[in-house]
């Protein structure tokens, strides 16, 4: 079985390998996991904020600007950053395996790798929230919480899918890369982009939270100025697709001897 | 007389190991100078540009305020009187998230490498002891980012004398805010370079230990502000909790020095400064016990 997925696609197993067990790995499911962890807190004194809106606000203001970027960023940084790291990445490129196809099977890998992580961080965070609340009486609001938690899914794959396509061309462009997203996060989506409009229409995070009130009803999650879904799931495949042609022509010019 | 003496043919000559007769200068020589490549090779010196980005758009980063905030107290002070563009206890929370990334880019040069390319066993076989590596390590994290904590508070202050009528005089009148700032510039310097150095010392891949640094940094902010918020009628556990958070601990801090309380601590100087010594001691023992492992 492992010798038949190795055939059809070398460079996707060779990259779920590289991280499974690994300490990045570790990592990116710590981040994914730690909004459980405010929900446990938010349970010692829940207010009168209902759980969906707790889950709601902890996507929106925690998990979309910083931790799942920060979190898809490590895997995509080290896709081919480990590889140019160890000077094996020149041996990847004399396999008669074309230069897009590395690029895609390290695409699919970190995919295959970071979007475990990231969404069962979410149901883990959801869950704890409804039982929790429910446990402590104040009413667990599952029902409610569903078609929340389903658009919250949605829309993480798709911003995991756009961080991961992006990163991945940059890692092969600039030598430190996962500074750079880092700076890039803090600053341009973190900070500039909640204050400046010009800038949350460039940003990831616009992107993000526009599917995520695109794919649910609730008035949590709309926003105005929000990108329509149809377009905003457009822009995340363009973008997706430049990036791994970026990524591909950097691959086929740059020096790796 | 005697015929001269025919060349000889096939001598040997001792051409063994020789014994370094050149200047000894010394082991402080040699931790100084293991700093300071240290420093150059965290600030990409001697290597292309790409590896030079990141630490010069951190600095410019950092000097930016102190222009933008010495040139609107030149040129807007006349026009609106009573207005203090960028007191010292703002630039120093303005900045502090620079100062965090850029201990973020510096430590993890420093010390991954060396791990990842086995050549610790070739420094320890030198005149660098492990405690002196450890030492040259700590001294150029923390000269580093005194490079972004100290200097440019230190040319905020040296820019606003300027700009009163008599700076001599003036200078002399705020000597006091100059002290203030070294306190605070050291203090926080070595707080995040001392947690940089011991979270690059457990891994030889620099993305893990800037991972690693960023993970620490938003699960201590985070969990120190959940904690805050669930605690909030017990004040004493408040209190304790703030610490948690290097942005509160190093807002109080400032905030304490300049007397306009901030962060949510609401502890006397001594207590915030005896929590980032300690910080330090305890970042200290640990890169100690990782590298001096007989000890």
């Amino acid at each position: 079985m492992a010798s038949v997925v190795w055939r059809a696609a070398p460079i996707v197993t060779q990259t779920v390998r590289q991280f499974s067990g690994g300490r990045t790995l570790r990592l990116v499911w710590a981040l994914s996991l730690l909004p459980a962890i405010f929900a446990a807190i938010y349970l010692l004194r829940p207010g009168d904020v209902s759980p969906t809106e707790f889950l709601t606000t902890t996507y929106q203001e925690l998990i979309v600007p910083t931790l799942l970027p920060i979190a898809v960023l490590l895997l995509a940084t080290a896709a081919f950053g480990n590889e140019l790291d160890d000077r094996t990445l020149l041996y990847l490129t004399l396999k008669p395996v074309s230069r897009l196809r590395i690029v895609l099977g390290k695409f699919v890998g970190t995919l295959l790798v970071g979007l475990p992580a990231v969404l069962v961080g979410l149901v883990a965070t959801a869950l704890v929230t409804s039982i929790g609340s429910g446990l402590t009486g104040a009413g667990g609001d599952w029902g409610a919480m569903q078609p929340v938690l389903l658009a919250m899914l949605g829309s993480a794959a798709a911003g995991t899918a756009l961080i991961a396509a992006v990163f991945l061309a940059v890692s092969l462009i600039v030598p430190r890369a996962l500074l750079v997203g880092i700076i890039y996060i803090f600053i341009w989506e973190s900070l500039l982009g909640r204050f400046l409009p010009g800038i949350r229409n460039l940003s990831i995070r616009h992107y993000m939270l526009s599917i995520f009130s695109g794919l649910t009803d609730s008035p949590l999650a709309a926003f105005s100025g929000a990108t329509p879904l149809r377009e905003a799931l457009i822009t995340v495949a363009a973008v997706c697709v430049v990036a791994i042609a970026v990524a591909t022509l950097r691959l086929r010019s740059m020096q790796l001897s | 007389m005697t015929a001269p003496a025919a060349p000889r043919y096939g001598e040997i000559y001792d051409r063994g190991y020789q014994h370094y007769t050149g200047p000894r200068l010394g082991r402080r020589h040699a931790i100084w100078a293991l700093a300071r490549y240290s420093m150059a090779r965290a600030l990409g010196i001697k290597k292309p540009w790409t590896a030079k980005v990141i630490p010069i758009l951190l600095y410019v980063a950092v000097l930016i305020p102190v222009v933008v905030g010495i040139g609107i107290r030149a040129f807007l002070s006349a026009l609106l009187p009573g207005v203090n563009p960028l007191d010292y206890p703002e630039f120093f929370g303005g900045v502090f998230l620079i100062e965090g990334i850029f201990v973020a880019t510096i430590a993890p040069e420093m010390l991954c490498p060396d791990r990842q390319e086995r050549v610790l066993p070739l420094y320890f076989s030198r005149a660098i002891t492990r405690p002196d590596y450890v030492l040259a390590k700590l001294l150029a994290a923390g000269i580093l980012t005194l490079s972004v904590s100290l200097v440019p508070a230190t040319i905020l202050w040296i820019g606003r004398q300027l700009l009163e009528p008599s700076p001599l005089t003036a200078m002399r009148d705020h000597l006091d805010d100059l002290g203030r700032i070294a306190v605070a510039g050291v203090l926080i310097a070595f707080y995040l370079g001392a947690v940089g150095i011991v979270v690059s010392s457990f891994t030889g891949r620099k993305s893990i230990a800037v991972g690693v640094i960023i993970l620490g940094f938003l699960l201590t902010e985070a969990i120190s502000g959940a904690l805050t918020f669930a605690f909030e009628e017990n004040e004493r556990a408040r209190q304790w909790l703030g610490f948690l958070s290097p942005t509160r601990t190093t807002a109080a801090l400032v905030g304490t020095l300049w007397k306009q309380p901030a962060g949510g601590i609401d502890a006397p100087l001594p207590a915030i400064v005896g929590v980032m010594l300690g910080v330090i001691v305890v970042c200290v023992g640990v890169i100690y016990w990782r590298y001096v492992p007989d000890a």
